[in-house]
């Protein structure tokens, strides 16, 4: 717990800061008291006129002096400061954020306390919830959702009405809590090279009604229902569960293009990171329960007007 | 040129040392007494009354720091407004060089807080201990009861008055009424320590320190002799009218007694509150309060003498001999014509700039997280948040628009957005632009967000911002 | 008794490149082509070792010769660290352009040119001390005490704080880990303020002030208490710096108590410059060089005030990382450590040239006028823009959130820094004035062997 290596370290930091009290003080006092010569001294001469008067300090300022210093005793002795020694007031920096964060937190526990009392879809209709939940999500979640929520490539869209990992307010609440990741392993060999991966992919884009190569259809299903079935269903319509996500809709996390969507099929999905990583990060040692509590009707209620 | 003090005019003695000579002040009366009376007056009820005054109902003047809003009768600033202060602290510094290059001092002899509050708290001595002589025989005199009655009812005085100015300073960041009705223990414990922080100083400054605060520690004052030069209008001695001095009966031939009009009464350097004495010329201890001019005009009326043996004039006037006017014509010389306008303009500039200003601020801040994205085929999007800050009390409801590209618009983004009086709301929205059939080049491009109120005219801003289309 | 040629030439010539220099002020913000993050390093190197540095060196060769009323010990040293110091100036201003850095504050140049400064600095030593010991009056004069503190607390922070290991010729790693190399960084970085830009300007203070003002100095005593206060103090300030950071809590109170007892010790230097030039108050109406040296330390005054109240804890978290601290350096590197400069320069260059004044004493004037608009333009916009941005960083909203982002407070920044640029602007404008005057003064002057005045007192055997 000690910031020192030994207790040497710890004593030498003492002694050094007593001793240099000390020689400040003694240096009031001692030049203080020393009787000089008031006028100049005619032995002290340099460069032809330079001479030096020697007037007694201003009292006022030694005053100024032992002020501060007085002023340092005090806070050594309260604060932290003298080596490994606390300080009477126990004040700590960390013991400081921490105040201030449950100050913080106590003036807006009534807040969220009324908050958690009420069920998800009236908090998204209460207009003063959702302007906190606003700026909570702008906050903390618009750098990759997007400020209206819409997301981009690789971060999906919360407005979309597809969820990947379901969209009733406890799995919302349970993704804002405990993060998500995904994971899809590399495809390509699995489906036989490139030819296979543009096979699956015109296979995909034949069932969400995109435009495709007919003629690789047949190759395509066939390679799905061996490789990808497992995860994202028969049907292709996606397995909550485990993320895998709806192939059937017209939502396309990653970028509908078919190079987009090849790109996916060959690399797979945070199986390595080196590649990238779209994981979503839990919130739950950034955000209170109250605030995820609010996300969540915040983001159930984009869909749910 | 280097060679000590043979002609010196300052005196030879070895002053300042550690113990501070105590300075017992004559009051001096006199039309420049009147000027400062009047300042203090004035100031002081400013200062005490203001935090009292309210607009609506709110206090007119309140620093709100915790909320960082700062009422200033109908206007409510916010930190983005702060240029003002910035504006005023500028004022406040060319005004200081402009008033000293005319006038030497006037700041410290009139108005700044440590002299206004030295003359308050010296009017209580003299009502309490008596005049000059009064004074000085009390503090000669062997403690008695009287005396310290008399002390401990000035210092009573002294610490209620320090103490209310303490309340009145954190009166202007705390609603004073609220404040006063929990005093003395209900305050928290920041106001409280301001409270006794500035009150503390006013006491210790302006009851014990004086004239050391002006002598040593301001540094405030010496910048001001800086400003000086041959045309600066300073307090000063008529040497070449005034010498030989020495006393005199009022019917006596100064011809014939070879004197000059200097009686040597001694009442400039009584009247002095930094205890110099004027007739040895400029001194960095001078404050430029004038009271010396006031007694010793006094003091050359009865004589039937002329005017201004101590008056204020430049160095150029005293060693050329101009007449008022021709001083007066070179006081207003170059620079403190610089300083003039540079004043007004920085002066016009607020003026101009408040009587424009638009309570509604806007600030348009586009995602940084992405560029752009295509929403559908051939559809891009821009995110951005709009953040609308209404510093007006009312609530308004506010249109958002974006221009700058053929159709562009501001999306799903719902209509009118309502913010509340005096407070401020991000309004995430995604600017969308649909590409022409005929394509578009990639490219960053500039757009306007418009914000304005539906029922207010001039609660109108335009942002400029960013649209970026993406390569294909 | 002679002076040597050499020696002139060197003032000359430190003076000179000195000048050259000068445009290094206030360029960071009009090189489009040359980015800020490389250009504001060569901006702060400039100005401190640069401009303060010939500058200290200048008046502490002429001080020390001067006041110990001999000559340079090794004048051919002394040479050599005039031309080694331009060399590292050189090197400066081109490696920093380049991107080569170490990224500590004020320490950016990378490990060869550390040597060299290492080398000239121990030279630089070898001199003032040798003049020092061969000197012919009894006592030390209080301004050497304040050069010789300089040059032996800089020796030592350069070297601990440059302990490096070279990987290439251009790339070295710091030779401290973490918050220990943040630690010693800072002690290093507010030394180069504590003992560069202060214990060496208050020498320069100690020798121009009672030369130009004609008086002695105020005290004696009050000189040897502030100076030891002083010198001792400012050794354990660095750590404020590092409030609320990672550093711990112990170091930090020390960093904060320390700055705050440094109020009274710099105080002290303020007192007796301006009680010595006390006698002589009329002086000022017309000499413009006492008005630098006034202004001076009247500037001094207030930054050694602001200091401190900004290292005082609950001051710095809301001062921290914003322009009040720009604002507080400017107030001292302008208005202190530039003001005593010129005021300096000002009494030095004719006196190397057989005047006794500049070229135009209207000029001197009209520098001082400008100069002051613009430190008042420039400081008062910075401070509150400061202000204002510690109050925006820290709003929260009633629910606890942030209230603006990052960016806000920038744009809300801009208009400050225009007025700060006009101000820096009429600062420069001033220096150029100067260095106009200068050229002309010494077209007409001719260099001059400056006599050093034999001693009036029994010399110190």
């Amino acid at each position: 717990m000690s910031d020192f290596t030994s207790n040497f370290w710890n004593y030498y930091i003492v002694i050094l800061t007593v001793l240099g009290l000390i020689f400040c003080i003694w240096l009031l006092v001692a030049v203080g008291k020393r009787e000089g010569a008031k006028a100049s001294d005619p032995s002290h001469v340099w460069d032809g006129d330079l001479t030096e008067l020697n007037n007694q300090l201003p009292g006022w300022w030694r005053w100024l002096f032992w002020v501060v210093l007085i002023f340092s005793i005090g806070y050594l002795i309260y604060y932290p400061g003298l080596g490994a020694f606390k300080g009477i007031g126990g004040w700590t920096q960390i013991g400081q954020f921490n105040q201030e964060m449950n100050d913080l937190d106590a003036k807006t526990k009534p807040m969220y306390d009324s908050y958690l009392a009420m069920g998800v879809a009236d908090l998204s209709k209460n207009q003063k919830a959702m302007g906190t939940a606003e700026n909570i999500f702008l906050n903390n979640c618009a750098r990759c959702h997007g400020s209206d929520a819409r997301g981009t490539t690789g971060f999906p869209s919360l407005r979309s009405g597809a969820w990947s990992w379901g969209g009733e307010p406890a799995e919302i609440e349970q993704s804002i809590t405990e993060g998500r990741t995904g994971v899809m392993t590399p495809m390509a060999d699995a489906v036989g090279g490139p030819e296979g991966v543009k096979a699956v992919v015109a296979y995909m884009r034949s069932i969400s009604n995109l435009d495709h190569d007919m003629a690789m259809i047949a190759q395509g299903e066939k390679l799905f229902a061996d490789n990808c079935a497992a995860c994202h269903g028969a049907d292709g319509k996606g397995m909550k569960e485990i993320g895998a996500p709806n192939l059937t809709d017209s939502v396309w996390i990653h970028g509908g293009t078919p190079k987009a969507m090849e790109a996916v099929v060959v690399k797979g999905l945070n199986s390595d990171l080196k590649d990238g990583d779209f994981a979503m990060p839990a919130q739950k040692d950034v955000l209170s329960k109250g605030q995820i509590h609010l996300l969540t009707a915040y983001v159930w209620g984009m869909t749910h007007k | 040129m280097n060679n000590a003090s043979t002609n010196e005019t300052a005196p030879k003695k070895q002053s300042l040392f550690a113990k501070r000579r105590k300075l017992y002040v004559r009051f001096a009366q006199g039309i420049f007494q009147n000027w400062r009376v009047a300042l203090v007056i004035l100031s002081q009820v400013l200062f005490f009354g203001l935090p009292w005054l309210n607009w609506g109902d709110r206090q007119a003047l309140l620093f709100d720091l915790p909320a960082r809003k700062f009422y200033l009768f109908g206007v409510v600033l916010w930190p983005q407004d702060f240029i003002y202060l910035t504006a005023l602290l500028l004022i406040g510094a060319y005004s200081l060089f402009l008033f000293t290059a005319v006038a030497g001092r006037l700041w410290c002899g009139y108005a700044c807080p440590q002299t206004v509050y030295t003359e308050l708290l010296m009017w209580i001595e003299r009502a309490v201990e008596g005049n000059r002589n009064a004074r000085m025989k009390l503090d000669a005199a062997p403690w008695s009861a009287q005396k310290i009655g008399r002390k401990f009812l000035k210092h009573l005085l002294w610490v209620i008055i320090a103490l209310w100015t303490g309340v009145s300073f954190v009166g202007y960041f705390t609603p004073i009424r609220e404040l006063v009705t929990r005093l003395p223990f209900g305050v928290s414990g920041w106001s409280l320590f301001w409270m006794l922080f500035y009150g503390g100083l006013i006491y210790f400054l302006t009851g014990w320190m004086r004239e050391q605060v002006c002598k040593f520690m301001c540094p405030y004052a010496r910048f001001q002799s800086a400003m000086f030069d041959r045309d600066t209008m300073i307090i000063t001695y008529d040497t070449a009218r005034g010498e030989p001095r020495g006393p005199r009966g009022r019917q006596v031939d100064l011809k014939e007694a070879q004197l000059g009009h200097c009686v040597d009464c001694g009442l400039c350097v009584q009247v002095c509150p930094t205890g110099i004495d004027i007739r040895n010329g400029l001194q960095y201890e001078c404050i430029g309060c004038a009271a010396c001019i006031d007694s010793c005009e006094e003091v050359m009326k009865k004589m039937n003498y002329p005017q201004g043996l101590i008056r204020y004039t430049t160095e150029n006037a005293m060693t050329s001999g101009y007449s008022k006017k021709e001083m007066w014509r070179r006081v207003f010389r170059f620079r403190t014509l610089i300083y003039s306008a540079i004043l007004l303009a920085i002066i016009v500039a607020i003026a101009v700039s408040l009587s424009l200003r638009n309570p509604l601020k806007v600030d348009v801040l586009r995602d940084y997280g992405m560029m752009a994205r295509e929403a559908s085929p051939g559809v891009i999007e821009n995110v951005y948040q709009v953040e609308i800050i209404n510093t007006d009390e009312h609530a308004h409801q506010f249109i958002i628009e974006v221009t700058g590209l053929p159709g562009i618009d501001v999306g799903e983004l719902e209509q009118p957005v309502t913010i509340d009086g005096a407070s401020n709301r991000k309004i995430p929205l995604a600017a969308r632009f649909k590409l022409p059939d005929d394509g578009w080049k990639a490219g960053v491009y500039p757009v306007v967000f418009t914000v304005r109120a539906k029922d207010d005219d001039a609660l109108r801003r335009e942002e400029k911002s960013t649209f970026m289309v993406p390569n294909n | 008794m002679a002076v040597i040629w050499g020696i002139v030439g060197l003032l000359v010539g430190i003076i000179i490149s000195l000048q050259l220099l000068m445009p290094a002020f206030n360029f960071d913000f009009l090189t489009p082509w040359l980015s800020y993050g490389r250009l504001r390093p060569l901006h702060t190197n400039a100005i401190i070792f640069a401009f303060g540095g010939c500058a200290l060196f200048a008046t502490s060769y002429y001080v020390v010769q001067r006041t110990c009323q001999t000559r340079l010990f090794a004048g051919g040293l002394a040479a050599f660290t005039f031309w080694g110091w331009q060399v590292v100036i050189l090197l400066a201003a081109l490696s920093l352009p380049l991107g080569l850095s170490t990224g500590k504050e004020y320490a950016e140049l990378e490990w060869p040119i550390k040597l060299l400064i290492a080398i000239v600095w121990v030279s630089y030593a070898v001199v003032f001390f040798g003049t020092i010991v061969k000197r012919r009056t009894q006592h030390i004069y209080v301004a050497n005490w304040f050069f010789g503190a300089m040059i032996l607390a800089i020796a030592l922070l350069h070297i601990v704080n440059s302990a490096v290991m070279p990987i290439t010729l251009f790339k070295s790693y710091s030779a401290y880990a973490g918050v220990q190399d943040a630690m010693v960084q800072w002690w290093y970085g507010h030394n180069a303020v504590g003992f560069f830009l202060t214990a060496g300007f208050l020498g320069m203070m100690y020798y121009f002030v009672p030369k130009q003002v004609g008086r002695p100095i105020y005290s004696y005593r009050l000189s040897v208490v502030h100076f030891w206060a002083l010198i001792f103090t400012y050794m354990w300030a660095g750590p404020h710096h590092l409030l609320y950071t990672a550093l711990p809590d112990w170091a930090q109170t020390l960093g904060m108590l320390f700055s705050v007892i440094l109020l009274a010790p710099s105080w002290g230097g303020m007192i007796n410059g301006i009680m010595t030039m006390s006698g002589s108050w009329y002086k000022l109406r017309d000499d413009p060089i006492l008005k630098f040296l006034i202004v001076a330390l009247s500037f001094y005054g207030m930054s050694t005030f602001e200091g401190p109240a900004l290292s005082v804890k609950t001051i710095n978290a809301l001062s921290h990382y914003t322009d009040w601290t720009i604002g507080h350096v400017h107030s001292g590197a302008l208005g202190w450590v530039g003001f005593i400069t010129m005021g300096s320069l000002y009494y030095l260059i004719p006196r190397l040239y057989g005047r006794t004044e500049m070229w135009s004493v209207k000029l001197i004037n009209t520098h001082f006028w400008i100069a002051t608009i613009g430190i008042v333009l420039y400081v008062a916009a910075l401070w509150i823009a400061g202000v204002m941005q510690g109050l925006m960083w820290r709003a929260v909203n009633d629910d606890g959130t942030l209230t603006y982002t990052f960016i806000q407070g920038v744009v809300a920044s801009m208009p400050f820094y225009w007025i700060r640029l006009v101000g820096g602007l009429l600062y420069f404008i001033g220096m150029v004035l100067m260095c106009f005057n200068m050229i002309k003064t010494i077209g007409q002057g001719k260099s001059v062997d400056v006599a050093v005045p034999m001693p009036t007192a029994p010399a110190h055997a």
